[in-house]
Protein backbone atom coordinates (compact mmCIF):
# COMPACT_ATOMS: atom_id res chain seq x y z
CA UNK A 1 0.00 0.00 0.00
CA UNK A 2 0.88 3.27 -0.91
CA UNK A 3 0.68 6.54 1.05
CA UNK A 4 -1.93 7.70 -1.19
CA UNK A 5 -3.87 4.29 -1.27
CA UNK A 6 -3.75 4.65 2.37
CA UNK A 7 -5.38 8.84 2.80
CA UNK A 8 -8.63 6.69 0.72
CA UNK A 9 -9.04 4.47 3.58
CA UNK A 10 -7.57 6.25 6.17
CA UNK A 11 -11.24 6.98 7.72
CA UNK A 12 -12.66 3.91 7.23
CA UNK A 13 -9.21 2.57 9.37
CA UNK A 14 -10.17 4.92 12.10
CA UNK A 15 -13.81 3.64 12.37
CA UNK A 16 -12.40 -0.16 12.24
CA UNK A 17 -14.62 -0.84 9.07
CA UNK A 18 -12.10 -2.27 7.08
CA UNK A 19 -11.85 -5.62 5.64
CA UNK A 20 -9.31 -7.97 7.43
CA UNK A 21 -7.24 -8.01 4.56
CA UNK A 22 -7.06 -4.14 4.13
CA UNK A 23 -6.52 -3.82 7.62
CA UNK A 24 -3.39 -5.68 7.68
CA UNK A 25 -1.85 -3.82 4.86
CA UNK A 26 -2.51 -0.29 6.30
CA UNK A 27 -0.78 -2.02 9.21
CA UNK A 28 2.12 -2.88 7.52
CA UNK A 29 2.06 0.94 5.60
CA UNK A 30 1.84 2.70 8.99
CA UNK A 31 4.80 0.42 10.74
CA UNK A 32 7.42 1.56 7.82
CA UNK A 33 6.07 5.44 7.10
CA UNK A 34 6.88 7.48 9.69
CA UNK A 35 5.02 10.12 7.91
CA UNK A 36 1.56 8.16 7.77
CA UNK A 37 2.06 6.94 11.37
CA UNK A 38 2.10 10.66 12.58
CA UNK A 39 -0.66 11.90 10.51
CA UNK A 40 -2.65 8.37 11.82
CA UNK A 41 -1.53 9.43 15.52
CA UNK A 42 -3.16 12.91 14.62
CA UNK A 43 -6.95 11.82 13.37
CA UNK A 44 -6.61 9.31 16.51
CA UNK A 45 -5.75 11.72 19.14
CA UNK A 46 -8.55 14.55 17.87
CA UNK A 47 -11.07 11.65 17.60
CA UNK A 48 -10.35 10.53 21.00
CA UNK A 49 -10.56 13.85 22.22
CA UNK A 50 -13.78 14.69 20.77
CA UNK A 51 -15.59 11.15 21.97
CA UNK A 52 -14.19 12.15 25.52
CA UNK A 53 -15.26 15.84 25.65
CA UNK A 54 -18.29 14.90 24.21
CA UNK A 55 -19.40 12.37 26.27
CA UNK A 56 -18.60 13.50 29.64
CA UNK A 57 -19.31 17.62 29.23
CA UNK A 58 -21.73 18.71 31.58
CA UNK A 59 -24.38 20.53 29.52
CA UNK A 60 -25.06 16.80 27.64
CA UNK A 61 -25.55 14.79 31.20
CA UNK A 62 -29.10 14.54 31.61
CA UNK A 63 -30.78 15.94 34.80
CA UNK A 64 -31.36 12.96 37.74
CA UNK A 65 -34.74 14.54 38.55
CA UNK A 66 -35.76 14.12 35.06
CA UNK A 67 -34.73 10.41 34.43
CA UNK A 68 -36.54 9.31 37.95
CA UNK A 69 -39.67 11.81 36.73
CA UNK A 70 -39.78 9.57 33.11
CA UNK A 71 -38.88 6.66 34.26
CA UNK A 72 -41.81 6.29 37.22
CA UNK A 73 -44.13 8.04 34.30
CA UNK A 74 -43.34 5.10 32.27
CA UNK A 75 -43.48 2.84 34.19
CA UNK A 76 -47.00 3.67 35.23
CA UNK A 77 -48.07 4.04 31.85
CA UNK A 78 -46.78 0.61 31.15
CA UNK A 79 -48.27 -1.41 33.59
CA UNK A 80 -51.60 1.22 34.49
CA UNK A 81 -54.73 -0.89 34.04
CA UNK A 82 -56.69 2.46 33.04
CA UNK A 83 -54.46 3.10 29.99
CA UNK A 84 -53.52 6.31 31.22
CA UNK A 85 -52.37 8.09 28.20
CA UNK A 86 -48.50 8.71 29.44
CA UNK A 87 -48.33 12.26 26.60
CA UNK A 88 -50.80 14.05 28.78
CA UNK A 89 -48.24 14.19 31.15
CA UNK A 90 -45.42 15.69 29.26
CA UNK A 91 -42.52 17.81 29.86
CA UNK A 92 -43.49 21.11 28.35
CA UNK A 93 -41.39 23.54 29.63
CA UNK A 94 -41.42 25.83 26.52
CA UNK A 95 -43.27 28.77 25.56
CA UNK A 96 -45.04 27.40 22.50
CA UNK A 97 -46.05 24.39 24.53
CA UNK A 98 -47.60 26.71 27.31
CA UNK A 99 -51.48 26.95 26.57
CA UNK A 100 -51.51 23.28 25.83
CA UNK A 101 -49.24 22.61 28.88
CA UNK A 102 -52.16 24.75 30.81
CA UNK A 103 -54.69 22.46 29.42
CA UNK A 104 -53.32 19.21 30.00
CA UNK A 105 -52.22 20.06 33.46
CA UNK A 106 -56.47 20.73 34.10
CA UNK A 107 -56.81 17.19 32.47
CA UNK A 108 -53.96 15.44 34.11
CA UNK A 109 -54.91 16.52 37.67
CA UNK A 110 -58.78 16.37 37.18
CA UNK A 111 -57.55 12.59 35.71
CA UNK A 112 -55.15 12.03 38.90
CA UNK A 113 -57.76 13.19 41.60
CA UNK A 114 -60.26 10.58 39.60
CA UNK A 115 -57.81 7.96 39.09
CA UNK A 116 -56.01 8.60 42.46
CA UNK A 117 -56.38 4.83 43.78
CA UNK A 118 -54.35 3.87 40.17
CA UNK A 119 -52.08 6.38 40.79
CA UNK A 120 -50.87 5.55 44.00
CA UNK A 121 -50.49 1.74 43.49
CA UNK A 122 -47.36 1.71 41.61
CA UNK A 123 -45.63 -1.61 40.06
CA UNK A 124 -41.62 -1.91 40.40
CA UNK A 125 -41.28 -5.54 38.49
CA UNK A 126 -44.25 -7.89 39.48
CA UNK A 127 -47.53 -7.05 41.13
CA UNK A 128 -49.22 -4.39 42.34
CA UNK A 129 -47.02 -2.30 44.85
CA UNK A 130 -48.48 0.27 47.96
CA UNK A 131 -47.41 3.43 48.87
CA UNK A 132 -47.06 2.75 52.66
CA UNK A 133 -45.68 6.07 53.44
CA UNK A 134 -46.60 9.20 50.96
CA UNK A 135 -45.03 11.50 53.10
CA UNK A 136 -41.57 12.38 50.47
CA UNK A 137 -42.35 12.07 46.96
CA UNK A 138 -38.72 12.56 46.00
CA UNK A 139 -38.02 9.53 47.79
CA UNK A 140 -40.57 7.40 46.58
CA UNK A 141 -39.59 8.77 43.03
CA UNK A 142 -35.87 7.82 43.10
CA UNK A 143 -36.59 4.48 44.88
CA UNK A 144 -38.33 3.03 41.34
CA UNK A 145 -34.96 4.04 39.87
CA UNK A 146 -32.94 2.40 43.16
CA UNK A 147 -35.22 -0.71 42.46
CA UNK A 148 -34.27 -0.76 38.84
CA UNK A 149 -30.14 -0.03 39.43
CA UNK A 150 -30.72 -3.14 41.85
CA UNK A 151 -31.86 -5.54 39.02
CA UNK A 152 -30.07 -3.85 36.39
CA UNK A 153 -26.68 -3.76 38.12
CA UNK A 154 -26.96 -5.95 41.05
CA UNK A 155 -28.74 -9.03 39.61
CA UNK A 156 -27.97 -8.77 36.07
CA UNK A 157 -25.66 -6.49 35.02
CA UNK A 158 -27.02 -4.41 32.06
CA UNK A 159 -25.61 -1.23 32.42
CA UNK A 160 -24.71 1.33 29.73
CA UNK A 161 -22.14 2.73 31.54
CA UNK A 162 -19.47 1.22 33.32
CA UNK A 163 -19.32 1.84 37.23
CA UNK A 164 -16.62 3.48 38.88
CA UNK A 165 -14.54 2.78 42.07
CA UNK A 166 -15.62 4.76 45.06
CA UNK A 167 -12.37 5.94 45.31
CA UNK A 168 -12.86 7.24 42.40
CA UNK A 169 -15.96 9.07 42.92
CA UNK A 170 -14.74 10.14 46.14
CA UNK A 171 -12.57 12.80 43.58
CA UNK A 172 -15.15 13.22 40.75
CA UNK A 173 -18.39 13.30 42.91
CA UNK A 174 -17.29 14.40 46.51
CA UNK A 175 -15.54 12.97 49.68
CA UNK A 176 -19.02 11.63 50.71
CA UNK A 177 -18.25 8.60 49.19
CA UNK A 178 -14.85 8.19 50.03
CA UNK A 179 -14.55 4.96 52.29
CA UNK A 180 -18.39 4.27 52.19
CA UNK A 181 -18.26 0.52 51.43
CA UNK A 182 -16.64 0.45 55.33
CA UNK A 183 -18.27 2.07 57.20
CA UNK A 184 -21.38 0.92 55.91
CA UNK A 185 -20.01 -2.74 56.28
CA UNK A 186 -19.15 -1.71 60.20
CA UNK A 187 -22.92 -0.67 60.44
CA UNK A 188 -23.97 -4.29 59.19
CA UNK A 189 -21.32 -5.91 61.01
CA UNK A 190 -22.79 -4.51 64.46
CA UNK A 191 -26.35 -5.41 63.30
CA UNK A 192 -25.84 -8.67 62.13
CA UNK A 193 -23.32 -9.47 65.07
CA UNK A 194 -25.22 -12.69 66.22
CA UNK A 195 -24.86 -16.44 64.21
CA UNK A 196 -28.34 -16.15 64.19
CA UNK A 197 -28.69 -13.06 62.42
CA UNK A 198 -27.62 -14.05 59.33
CA UNK A 199 -24.18 -13.59 58.72
CA UNK A 200 -24.01 -10.45 56.27
CA UNK A 201 -21.50 -11.53 53.23
CA UNK A 202 -19.77 -8.04 51.09
CA UNK A 203 -19.74 -8.73 47.62
CA UNK A 204 -19.16 -5.44 45.64
CA UNK A 205 -18.74 -2.13 46.00
CA UNK A 206 -18.75 1.10 43.44
CA UNK A 207 -20.74 4.21 41.78
CA UNK A 208 -22.47 3.36 38.93
CA UNK A 209 -25.41 5.03 36.73
CA UNK A 210 -29.15 3.79 35.73
CA UNK A 211 -31.75 6.04 33.69
CA UNK A 212 -29.11 9.16 34.46
CA UNK A 213 -29.25 8.72 38.08
CA UNK A 214 -25.65 8.00 39.58
CA UNK A 215 -25.51 5.85 42.86
CA UNK A 216 -22.67 4.99 45.41
CA UNK A 217 -23.62 1.28 45.48
CA UNK A 218 -22.46 -1.44 48.05
CA UNK A 219 -23.60 -5.11 47.14
CA UNK A 220 -24.03 -7.59 49.79
CA UNK A 221 -25.21 -11.11 50.64
CA UNK A 222 -27.60 -12.51 52.99
CA UNK A 223 -29.82 -15.93 53.52
CA UNK A 224 -28.09 -16.61 50.01
CA UNK A 225 -30.05 -13.34 48.83
CA UNK A 226 -28.27 -10.24 46.76
CA UNK A 227 -29.24 -6.79 48.49
CA UNK A 228 -28.13 -3.44 47.08
CA UNK A 229 -27.25 -0.57 49.81
CA UNK A 230 -27.78 2.58 47.19
CA UNK A 231 -26.92 6.05 48.03
CA UNK A 232 -27.75 9.19 46.06
CA UNK A 233 -27.57 13.18 46.24
CA UNK A 234 -31.27 14.65 46.98
CA UNK A 235 -32.09 18.11 47.38
CA UNK A 236 -35.29 16.42 49.45
CA UNK A 237 -35.50 17.32 53.48
CA UNK A 238 -34.61 14.90 55.38
CA UNK A 239 -37.67 12.32 55.96
CA UNK A 240 -38.78 11.80 59.37
CA UNK A 241 -38.78 7.49 59.64
CA UNK A 242 -38.12 5.19 57.30
CA UNK A 243 -39.91 4.80 54.36
CA UNK A 244 -41.03 1.36 52.56
CA UNK A 245 -42.02 0.57 49.17
CA UNK A 246 -43.02 -3.84 48.71
CA UNK A 247 -44.55 -5.32 46.08
CA UNK A 248 -43.60 -8.70 43.80
CA UNK A 249 -40.36 -7.77 43.33
CA UNK A 250 -37.67 -6.45 45.69
CA UNK A 251 -38.88 -4.11 48.38
CA UNK A 252 -36.67 -0.92 49.13
CA UNK A 253 -36.77 1.14 52.61
CA UNK A 254 -34.80 4.19 52.97
CA UNK A 255 -34.86 7.56 53.65
CA UNK A 256 -32.59 10.99 53.17
CA UNK A 257 -30.58 12.59 55.21
CA UNK A 258 -28.68 15.90 55.01
CA UNK A 259 -28.82 15.67 51.35
CA UNK A 260 -28.40 12.05 50.70
CA UNK A 261 -31.58 9.17 49.72
CA UNK A 262 -30.56 5.37 50.82
CA UNK A 263 -32.27 2.62 49.65
CA UNK A 264 -32.21 -1.04 50.76
CA UNK A 265 -33.19 -2.94 47.89
CA UNK A 266 -33.49 -6.49 47.94
CA UNK A 267 -36.09 -9.56 48.25
CA UNK A 268 -35.42 -9.99 51.84
CA UNK A 269 -38.28 -9.62 53.91
CA UNK A 270 -39.17 -6.01 53.71
CA UNK A 271 -38.94 -5.85 57.43
CA UNK A 272 -34.76 -6.90 56.95
CA UNK A 273 -34.73 -4.21 54.81
CA UNK A 274 -36.04 -1.63 57.05
CA UNK A 275 -34.11 -2.83 59.56
CA UNK A 276 -30.69 -2.61 57.55
CA UNK A 277 -31.72 1.00 56.67
CA UNK A 278 -32.92 1.92 60.34
CA UNK A 279 -29.08 0.99 61.08
CA UNK A 280 -27.28 2.72 57.98
CA UNK A 281 -29.10 6.36 59.24
CA UNK A 282 -26.71 7.32 61.58
CA UNK A 283 -23.85 6.71 59.95
CA UNK A 284 -25.13 7.87 56.17
CA UNK A 285 -25.79 11.06 58.77
CA UNK A 286 -21.77 11.45 60.51
CA UNK A 287 -20.34 10.47 56.93
CA UNK A 288 -22.55 13.21 55.46
CA UNK A 289 -21.85 15.93 58.55
CA UNK A 290 -18.03 14.85 58.22
CA UNK A 291 -17.92 15.73 54.62
CA UNK A 292 -19.54 19.33 55.20
CA UNK A 293 -23.13 18.47 53.85
CA UNK B 1 -50.01 -0.52 23.77
CA UNK B 2 -50.28 -3.43 26.03
CA UNK B 3 -52.61 -6.51 26.10
CA UNK B 4 -52.82 -8.45 29.47
CA UNK B 5 -51.81 -7.25 32.96
CA UNK B 6 -49.15 -10.05 32.36
CA UNK B 7 -47.82 -8.86 28.95
CA UNK B 8 -48.08 -5.85 29.98
CA UNK B 9 -45.67 -6.73 33.07
CA UNK B 10 -42.95 -8.49 30.81
CA UNK B 11 -43.33 -6.16 28.35
CA UNK B 12 -42.09 -3.55 31.36
CA UNK B 13 -39.33 -5.59 32.34
CA UNK B 14 -37.80 -6.00 29.08
CA UNK B 15 -38.44 -2.82 28.19
CA UNK B 16 -36.68 -1.25 31.62
CA UNK B 17 -33.65 -3.58 31.30
CA UNK B 18 -33.09 -2.98 27.80
CA UNK B 19 -34.09 0.75 26.82
CA UNK B 20 -34.51 2.64 29.93
CA UNK B 21 -30.58 2.49 30.80
CA UNK B 22 -29.81 3.92 27.34
CA UNK B 23 -31.98 6.93 29.15
CA UNK B 24 -29.05 9.03 29.37
CA UNK B 25 -27.08 8.04 26.14
CA UNK B 26 -30.56 9.07 24.07
CA UNK B 27 -30.82 12.49 26.35
CA UNK B 28 -27.09 12.98 25.13
CA UNK B 29 -27.60 12.59 21.28
CA UNK B 30 -30.45 14.95 21.40
CA UNK B 31 -28.63 17.94 23.09
CA UNK B 32 -25.55 17.65 20.29
CA UNK B 33 -28.37 17.19 17.83
CA UNK B 34 -28.66 20.94 18.77
CA UNK B 35 -31.67 21.06 21.20
CA UNK B 36 -31.60 22.91 24.20
CA UNK B 37 -31.81 21.00 27.85
CA UNK B 38 -35.85 21.22 27.81
CA UNK B 39 -36.18 20.51 24.29
CA UNK B 40 -33.86 17.59 24.12
CA UNK B 41 -35.33 16.25 27.52
CA UNK B 42 -38.58 17.02 25.57
CA UNK B 43 -37.39 14.79 22.75
CA UNK B 44 -36.17 11.97 25.11
CA UNK B 45 -39.45 11.84 26.43
CA UNK B 46 -40.97 11.36 23.71
CA UNK B 47 -38.62 8.77 21.96
CA UNK B 48 -38.88 6.56 25.00
CA UNK B 49 -42.67 6.75 24.76
CA UNK B 50 -42.31 5.89 21.12
CA UNK B 51 -39.99 2.87 22.17
CA UNK B 52 -42.44 1.85 25.13
CA UNK B 53 -45.66 2.14 22.42
CA UNK B 54 -43.65 -0.17 19.56
CA UNK B 55 -41.46 -2.35 21.92
CA UNK B 56 -42.97 -5.20 20.60
CA UNK B 57 -40.83 -4.51 16.97
CA UNK B 58 -38.09 -4.88 18.86
CA UNK B 59 -35.76 -7.88 18.74
CA UNK B 60 -34.62 -8.79 22.37
CA UNK B 61 -30.83 -8.58 22.29
CA UNK B 62 -30.41 -6.75 19.54
CA UNK B 63 -28.93 -3.34 19.02
CA UNK B 64 -31.52 -1.21 21.14
CA UNK B 65 -29.70 1.55 21.37
CA UNK B 66 -29.23 2.13 17.43
CA UNK B 67 -32.97 1.34 17.28
CA UNK B 68 -33.85 4.22 20.17
CA UNK B 69 -31.44 6.30 18.55
CA UNK B 70 -33.61 5.94 14.83
CA UNK B 71 -36.68 6.91 16.88
CA UNK B 72 -34.98 9.82 18.17
CA UNK B 73 -34.05 10.91 14.42
CA UNK B 74 -37.73 10.53 13.62
CA UNK B 75 -38.78 12.53 16.27
CA UNK B 76 -36.23 15.28 15.78
CA UNK B 77 -37.42 15.35 12.20
CA UNK B 78 -40.53 15.82 13.42
CA UNK B 79 -40.13 18.58 15.41
CA UNK B 80 -37.87 20.45 12.67
CA UNK B 81 -40.17 19.79 9.97
CA UNK B 82 -42.76 21.60 12.50
CA UNK B 83 -40.15 24.59 12.71
CA UNK B 84 -39.98 25.43 9.15
CA UNK B 85 -36.33 24.56 9.18
CA UNK B 86 -35.89 22.28 6.26
CA UNK B 87 -36.16 24.55 3.25
CA UNK B 88 -33.17 24.29 1.86
CA UNK B 89 -32.23 27.39 -0.72
CA UNK B 90 -28.68 26.05 -1.11
CA UNK B 91 -26.24 23.83 -0.92
CA UNK B 92 -24.01 25.38 1.99
CA UNK B 93 -22.11 22.56 2.27
CA UNK B 94 -20.23 22.01 -1.04
CA UNK B 95 -19.25 25.74 -0.18
CA UNK B 96 -17.64 25.16 3.31
CA UNK B 97 -16.20 22.27 1.93
CA UNK B 98 -14.78 24.25 -1.52
CA UNK B 99 -13.24 26.90 1.38
CA UNK B 100 -10.87 23.78 2.94
CA UNK B 101 -7.76 23.62 1.68
CA UNK B 102 -5.86 20.71 2.13
CA UNK B 103 -5.86 18.74 5.50
CA UNK B 104 -6.32 21.14 7.59
CA UNK B 105 -3.93 21.03 10.39
CA UNK B 106 -4.90 20.46 14.56
CA UNK B 107 -3.94 22.33 17.48
CA UNK B 108 -1.83 20.65 19.76
CA UNK B 109 -3.57 21.20 22.52
CA UNK B 110 -7.32 21.73 22.72
CA UNK B 111 -9.64 22.41 25.47
CA UNK B 112 -13.01 21.09 25.92
CA UNK B 113 -14.57 24.53 24.84
CA UNK B 114 -12.69 24.46 21.97
CA UNK B 115 -13.53 21.00 20.96
CA UNK B 116 -17.75 21.53 21.96
CA UNK B 117 -17.47 25.70 20.29
CA UNK B 118 -16.03 23.63 17.11
CA UNK B 119 -18.47 20.82 16.87
CA UNK B 120 -21.46 22.82 17.66
CA UNK B 121 -20.88 25.30 14.41
CA UNK B 122 -20.68 22.33 11.98
CA UNK B 123 -23.67 21.98 9.74
CA UNK B 124 -25.70 19.30 10.70
CA UNK B 125 -25.35 16.88 7.78
CA UNK B 126 -21.83 16.52 9.20
CA UNK B 127 -22.31 16.83 12.77
CA UNK B 128 -24.79 13.97 13.28
CA UNK B 129 -22.32 11.43 11.32
CA UNK B 130 -19.35 12.47 13.48
CA UNK B 131 -21.74 12.42 16.17
CA UNK B 132 -23.41 8.72 15.61
CA UNK B 133 -19.88 7.45 14.34
CA UNK B 134 -16.80 8.99 16.58
CA UNK B 135 -18.58 9.97 19.94
CA UNK B 136 -21.56 6.91 19.92
CA UNK B 137 -19.55 4.87 17.73
CA UNK B 138 -21.84 3.26 16.07
CA UNK B 139 -20.92 1.36 12.62
CA UNK B 140 -21.26 2.61 9.47
CA UNK B 141 -24.34 0.46 8.83
CA UNK B 142 -26.18 1.48 11.77
CA UNK B 143 -25.48 5.09 11.16
CA UNK B 144 -26.57 4.72 8.25
CA UNK B 145 -30.09 3.01 9.62
CA UNK B 146 -30.12 5.37 12.21
CA UNK B 147 -30.22 8.04 8.80
CA UNK B 148 -31.89 6.46 6.61
CA UNK B 149 -29.14 7.51 3.86
CA UNK B 150 -26.90 5.03 1.76
CA UNK B 151 -23.44 3.94 3.53
CA UNK B 152 -21.45 5.80 0.93
CA UNK B 153 -23.45 8.78 1.99
CA UNK B 154 -22.39 8.69 5.61
CA UNK B 155 -18.57 7.66 4.62
CA UNK B 156 -18.37 10.64 2.41
CA UNK B 157 -19.80 12.92 5.27
CA UNK B 158 -17.72 11.16 8.05
CA UNK B 159 -14.62 12.06 5.75
CA UNK B 160 -15.56 15.93 5.10
CA UNK B 161 -16.96 16.04 9.07
CA UNK B 162 -14.10 15.09 10.23
CA UNK B 163 -11.97 17.49 7.72
CA UNK B 164 -14.47 20.57 8.93
CA UNK B 165 -13.74 19.92 12.51
CA UNK B 166 -10.11 19.87 11.76
CA UNK B 167 -10.91 22.94 10.19
CA UNK B 168 -12.59 24.64 12.57
CA UNK B 169 -9.94 23.94 15.16
CA UNK B 170 -7.45 25.01 13.21
CA UNK B 171 -8.99 28.28 12.36
CA UNK B 172 -9.18 29.13 16.08
CA UNK B 173 -5.93 28.09 17.33
CA UNK B 174 -4.81 30.38 14.44
CA UNK B 175 -6.31 33.15 15.63
CA UNK B 176 -4.87 32.24 18.97
CA UNK B 177 -1.74 31.53 17.86
CA UNK B 178 -1.54 28.20 19.42
CA UNK B 179 0.93 25.54 17.85
CA UNK B 180 -0.72 23.03 15.30
CA UNK B 181 0.07 19.36 14.11
CA UNK B 182 -0.02 18.54 10.30
CA UNK B 183 -2.49 16.20 9.39
CA UNK B 184 -2.40 14.60 6.07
Amino acid sequence: MECEELKLVVDSYLSDELLVETNHEVQRHLELCASCRSDFGVRQALRSKVRAVLTTADDAQIDPRFAARLTRDLRRSATSESGWSFARIGHFNTLRFASLAFIVGVLTVVTAIYLRPSVETVSSSGTDVAIRNTGEIAWQELAHTAIGDHENCAITYRLSERPITLQAAAIEHGKFNEDLDKIVMEALGRLFSEESDGKIEFLEAHYCIYAGQQFAHIVVRQRGRKASILIADTASADTAATESLAGGGPGVSGFNVRGHAVFVVSELPQTANSEIANALRPVVRSQAEKFGV
Amino acid sequence: MFGLARDREQDWTSFEAEALPLMADVFRVARWLGADRATAEDLTQETLVQALKSFHRYTPDTNCRAWLMTILYRVNGKRISKLGRLRIVDDPDEIIMSNIAGEPPVPARLTDDEVISAFATMPQKFREVVLLADVEEFTYKEVSEVLRVPIGTVMSRLHRGRRLLRAQLADHAQKLGIAVTKAG
